[in-house]
């Protein structure tokens, strides 16, 4: 899926039911400039594919770009790691199913690699 | 076993306001509609502020304990049942910010999202807690606009027939055409200008 914030430049993301979070390469959210409407910083290290990172939560607005039909644009929650210095950011950006996925419809249809998407 | 002194004595004296009847809320007997029990004397602050604190001391020692243990175990079913358990408005807003940081490290959203939703009715003054009702909201769609369509389209196809060749490398493609590549985001923007930074260029890292 491809995703971008009003006004910015797409990124493609990886749909993953798997995983609970939207997850952002922490490059990517800085260069990105999002304006949060709310931060929290858990106290916790997350999970990520099997790994532990600290990091901010991160409220805001992205638009799943569609090549027919219509964008969505969405009000989700996002992981953002805090990288040590030199640390460079392993992972592709996710679009996790708790905070993104299970409040839109979607179906995906693998023999063609298509992705389905709308609001409910 | 020693009988009471009273019935050795053949003579129990009751009167009609007999304390009994107030004593522990309940009445002399069962069909008896007595009153509650009120103290004489109200209880000082400090002893109740007392009573309630060693309450939670014992809640944090013993719960949070073990809602740790559970956590460090993975132990997701019993973190989910000691959570349901505990009456939060005994403890400290600190200590339910925790086992919500907790259920997050477990993956448990959605009971993170009910912890925090607990704790901003329990805690209202809790800036943290607030902090974490807000982000953790559900996902909220905002609005719908036409897609851009074949420009991302082109775009995704000549990323799935060329990535592999940029590996470990930041690559911006518009409408099916390669715009730069570079090692890091900030240098590819500089390679691209503002005007390759728009919503219809696709930029990717190509992870190895």
């Amino acid at each position: 899926m491809t995703v971008a914030p009003e006004g910015r430049h797409a990124v493609p993301m990886i749909v993953d039911t798997g995983a609970p979070w939207c997850v952002l390469d922490p490059e990517l959210a800085e260069a990105w400039g999002l304006i949060p409407t709310a931060t929290y910083t858990p106290s916790t290290e997350l999970n990520v594919r099997g790994t532990s990172y600290r990091g901010n939560l991160i409220r805001a607005a992205v638009a799943l770009q569609a090549t027919s039909g219509v964008d969505l644009e969405i009000e989700a929650t996002f992981f953002v790691p805090t990288l040590d210095p030199g640390e460079t950011w392993p992972w592709p950006n996710f679009l996790g199913l708790d905070g993104f996925l299970n409040r839109i419809r979607f179906a995906v249809d693998a023999t063609e690699n298509v992705f389905y998407f709308g609001a409910r | 076993m020693r009988a009471p002194k009273r019935r050795h004595m053949g003579l129990f004296i009751a009167p009609s306001r007999h304390v009994g009847n107030k004593r522990h809320g309940h009445s002399r007997a069962p069909e008896d509609k007595g009153d509650l029990a009120k103290h004489a004397m109200p209880i000082p602050h400090s002893i109740r502020r007392w009573r309630q604190n060693i309450l939670a001391q014992d809640l944090r020692n013993g719960h949070l304990a073990a809602l740790e243990k559970a956590a460090q175990s993975a132990d997701h079913r019993t973190f989910d049942l000691l959570v349901r358990a505990i009456d939060w408005s005994v403890l400290r807003p600190a200590d339910l910010a925790r086992t919500l940081d907790l259920a997050l490290a477990l993956d448990m959203v959605s009971l993170a999202r009910e912890l925090a939703q607990q704790g901003s009715k329990v805690f209202p003054e809790d800036k943290r807690l607030q902090q974490a009702l807000a982000v953790l909201l559900p996902p909220a769609v905002i609005r719908m606009r036409p897609a851009q369509g074949s420009y991302l389209e082109a775009s995704q196809k000549w990323l799935k027939e060329h990535a592999s060749q940029y590996k470990g490398q930041w690559v911006a493609v518009r409408s099916g055409t390669l715009l730069g590549s570079a090692p890091t985001l900030q240098e590819l923007y500089q390679q691209i200008g503002p005007h390759g930074k728009t919503a219809l260029t696709v930029i990717v890292k190509v992870v190895s």
